[in-house]
C-alpha cells in the first residue's frame, strides 16, 4: 500500500494547526489563551519547517547521513520557544482579559 | 588579542546584564555605572574597529559555514557606533529625569540589566551573519523590549505582553522562511545560503522566504506607533522609548535589508509583479504615517507615527532597488537613526508632568527655547528632505534612482510624500516662530537634558554636509556586490566553480 499521501496528510494538519494558533492569536481574549494560540502557531510552523527538511542536501555534506544543523536547530528552537512562552505567561497573569464587546453579549 | 576584537563589542553590553542581573537588589547605582561603563567600552572598541574594518570573526573557532559568523563592515560599525550612542543617551536620560524630578522614580537594576541585554543583542544581530542567529537576536530583543517597558512603568504590561506577543508571533513567521531555506539549501549561513540558492536556482523558496521574512518584521518596525502599542507612547518616558524603539525598528529594517539583497537577491531572480505591487503598498502604508503624525494633537503620538511613517522611505529604496536607491536606503538608514531618537528625546526634555503634551503648546518654542526649537526645525527638515540636512541627500539620491530606474510609481510616492512633509515643515516652522507668551511655551529643559538633543541635531547637519565623505566610506562597501564591480554572486568558503 501507498503511503505517499502520509507525508502530505501531516503538513496539512501542520499547517492546520498553524492557521488555528494565528485564529486564537487574533479571536481570543484571555491573555493566557492568547499565550498558548502563539504556542499553536510557534508548533505549527517550526514542526512544518522541520517536515520539509529530513535531509537538506548541502554538498559538503554528501557523505554524512544527517545534517548536525538539524538537531541544534530542533533544541534552539524549542529552548527558545519555552523561554518566550513562559515570559509570555509570566505577563499575561497579571493582565484582566479584555472585556466582550457589548453586541455580543446575549440579552439576559 | 586583537583578532577578538569584534565579538567584544556585544559582550561587553551582555557580560555587564548578567553582572548587573546578578548584584544585589540595593545596588542600584552600582548597576547603572556598569550599564554605562560597558556601553562605553562597547562603544570604544566599535568606533576603533569601523574605521580598520571590515573584520570577521568566527565564534568559538568554527569556520562558516558551519560556524557562527561576526563581520563588522564599516556599514554595520558604525550603525553600531550609533546604537550604543543612543543606548547610553537612554541610560542618560533614565537617570537625569530621575535626578532632575520629572516625576519619574529612578530605575532599578532590572531597568540596566535588561537596557545592556538589548543593546548587546541588537549589536549581535547587526553584526551575524547567521540565520538562525538573527532569529534568536530578534526574539531576544523583543524579550529585552517588553521586559523594560515594563521596568519602567508597571502600568505598561498589556502594552508589554501585546509587543511580546505579536513581535514573537511575526519572528515565527520569520522562523519559518529560515526553515524553508535551511530545508531546501541545508545551510544557515547568510553567505552561503546566496550561493547555494544561486547554485540550486531555487527561486520558489527564495521568493516564499523572502515574503515570510518581510512579514514577520512588521511589529517591530511599527514600535510603538500608537495604533499597535495603545498608550505606550504616553506611559512611557519617551526619550527612553525613543531610544529602544529606534534601534527595534532599525535593526529590524537592516536584517531586511541584509536579508533582500545579500541572501535572497539570487542572479536571474525576476520578483512577481504581485510581489512588488506588495513591496509599494508597504512603503506607502508606512509613508501615509506622515498623514496621521501631523493630524495627531499629542506631541508624543506625532512622533511615534513619525519615526514609523519614515520606514517607507526605506522601502522604497528596498522596492526600486538599483544603486542610487540603496545608497539613498543606506544614508537614510543613519539619517533616521539620529532624526528618530532626537525627535523623542525633544518630546522627553518638554516633558515636565505626566499629563498630555499637546502640539499646540509648542508654539512660540523656538522664541523662548531657541536651542531646542533649532533642533527640532532641523530634524523636520531632514524629513522633508531640505538642503543640507542628511535627510536630504538620502531622498535626493532616492528619487535619483527611480528617475534612473524609471520607477513612475516609486517617483509619485516619493514626490507626494516630500511635498506633503515640505509644506508641513514650513508650517511647523513659522508655528514654532509665532509670537507668543512664554507662559504658552513648554518649560526649558536642563542644559544636560539638552546636550543628546543638540548632539544628534548637529550629527544630521554633519552627515550632510560630509555625504560625499559618508558615502565613499560606509555607503558603497556596504552596497551589495553587483553594485561594486565585483563578480556575483560571492561564493566565499566552498570554493564551488560558478559560472
Amino acid at each position: 500500500m501507498s503511503v505517499e499521501w502520509l507525508p502530505l496528510l501531516h503538513r496539512g494538519l501542520l499547517v492546520l494547526a498553524a492557521l488555528a494558533g494565528f485564529q486564537g492569536l487574533l479571536r481570543e481574549v484571555s491573555p493566557i489563551r492568547k499565550a498558548a494560540a502563539w504556542m499553536v502557531l510557534q508548533a505549527g510552523l517550526a514542526l512544518l519547517g522541520l517536515s520539509l527538511s529530513p535531509r537538506p542536501p548541502h554538498p559538503d555534506l554528501s557523505s554524512v547521513p544527517v545534517n548536525p544543523l538539524t538537531h541544534g536547530l530542533v533544541l534552539s528552537t524549542l529552548l527558545v520557544s519555552l523561554g518566550v512562552l513562559s515570559a509570555l505567561l509570566m505577563l499575561g497573569r497579571g493582565i484582566r482579559p479584555q472585556e466582550p464587546e457589548k453586541e455580543k453579549r446575549k440579552p439576559k | 588579542m586583537s583578532t577578538h576584537l569584534p565579538v567584544l563589542i556585544p559582550l561587553f553590553p551582555l557580560a555587564a546584564a548578567l553582572a548587573v542581573f546578578l548584584l544585589p537588589g540595593a545596588l542600584s547605582r552600582l548597576a547603572a555605572l556598569l550599564g554605562l561603563g560597558a556601553g562605553l567600552a562597547a562603544a570604544l572598541f566599535s568606533l576603533h574597529l569601523f574605521g580598520a574594518a571590515p573584520w570577521v570573526y568566527n565564534l568559538g573557532g568554527w569556520p562558516p559555514p558551519w560556524g557562527i559568523v561576526l563581520a563588522v563592515t564599516p556599514f554595520t560599525g558604525f550603525l553600531a557606533s550609533l546604537f550604543l550612542l543612543l543606548s547610553l543617551f537612554g541610560w542618560f536620560y533614565s537617570v537625569a529625569s530621575a535626578s532632575l524630578s520629572v516625576r519619574e522614580e529612578r530605575p532599578g537594576k532590572a531597568f540596566y540589566s535588561l537596557l545592556s541585554f538589548f543593546t548587546g543583542v541588537l549589536l549581535v544581530l547587526l553584526l551575524a551573519r547567521d540565520a538562525f542567529t538573527l532569529y534568536l537576536c530578534l526574539e531576544s530583543a523583543l524579550l529585552a523590549a517588553a521586559g523594560l517597558l515594563l521596568a519602567l512603568n508597571a502600568r505598561n504590561r498589556t502594552e508589554s505582553f501585546h509587543l511580546l506577543l505579536y513581535g514573537s508571533a511575526g519572528a515565527s513567521l520569520f522562523l519559518f522562511g529560515l526553515w524553508l531555506l535551511y530545508a531546501a539549501n541545508g545551510t544557515l549561513n547568510l553567505d552561503d545560503l546566496l550561493s547555494q540558492l544561486f547554485i540550486s536556482r531555487n527561486f520558489p523558496v527564495a521568493l516564499t522566504a523572502g515574503f515570510f521574512t518581510a512579514c514577520g518584521m512588521a511589529v517591530p518596525l511599527l514600535f510603538p506607533a500608537p495604533f499597535l502599542s495603545g498608550r505606550l507612547p504616553v506611559q512611557t518616558p519617551p526619550a527612553v522609548l525613543g531610544a529602544l524603539s529606534t534601534m527595534l525598528s532599525r535593526g529590524a529594517a537592516y536584517l531586511l535589508f541584509v536579508f533582500f539583497f545579500f541572501v535572497l537577491d539570487v542572479p536571474g531572480l525576476a520578483i512577481p509583479r504581485w510581489l512588488q505591487a506588495l513591496e509599494y503598498l508597504a512603503a506607502a502604508f508606512f509613508l501615509a504615517g506622515f498623514v496621521r503624525a501631523f493630524r495627531q494633537k499629542d506631541l508624543r503620538h506625532a512622533v511615534a507615527y513619525l519615526g514609523a511613517a519614515q520606514l517607507g522611505y526605506l522601502f522604497l529604496g528596498f522596492a526600486v532597488g538599483d544603486k542610487s536607491a540603496l545608497a539613498g536606503t543606506l544614508l537614510e538608514f543613519f539619517n533616521q537613526v539620529l532624526v528618530t531618537a532626537g525627535l523623542f528625546f525633544i518630546a522627553g526634555n518638554l516633558r515636565t508632568s505626566a499629563g498630555p503634551q499637546p502640539v499646540s503648546r509648542l508654539a512660540g518654542l523656538a522664541r523662548h527655547r531657541p536651542l531646542t526649537g533649532l533642533a527640532l526645525v532641523v530634524f523636520l527638515a531632514s524629513i522633508a528632505g531640505v538642503p543640507p540636512t542628511a535627510g536630504f541627500f538620502g531622498k535626493f539620491y532616492l528619487l535619483q534612482g527611480a528617475l534612473e530606474k524609471g520607477d513612475w510609481a516609486a517617483l509619485a510616492l516619493l514626490s507626494l510624500s516630500l511635498a506633503f512633509n515640505f509644506l508641513y515643515f514650513a508650517r511647523l516652522t513659522a508655528f514654532l516662530y509665532e509670537q507668543r507668551g512664554p507662559s504658552l511655551a513648554y518649560g526649558p529643559p536642563s542644559a544636560a537634558l539638552k546636550a543628546p538633543v543638540l548632539a544628534l541635531a548637529a550629527g544630521v547637519l554633519l552627515l550632510g554636509l560630509f555625504h560625499h565623505a559618508v558615502f565613499q566610506r560606509f555607503v558603497e562597501p556596504a552596497l551589495p556586490k553587483a553594485f561594486q564591480n565585483v563578480p556575483v554572486p560571492n561564493v566565499p568558503f566552498l570554493g564551488h566553480e560558478v559560472e
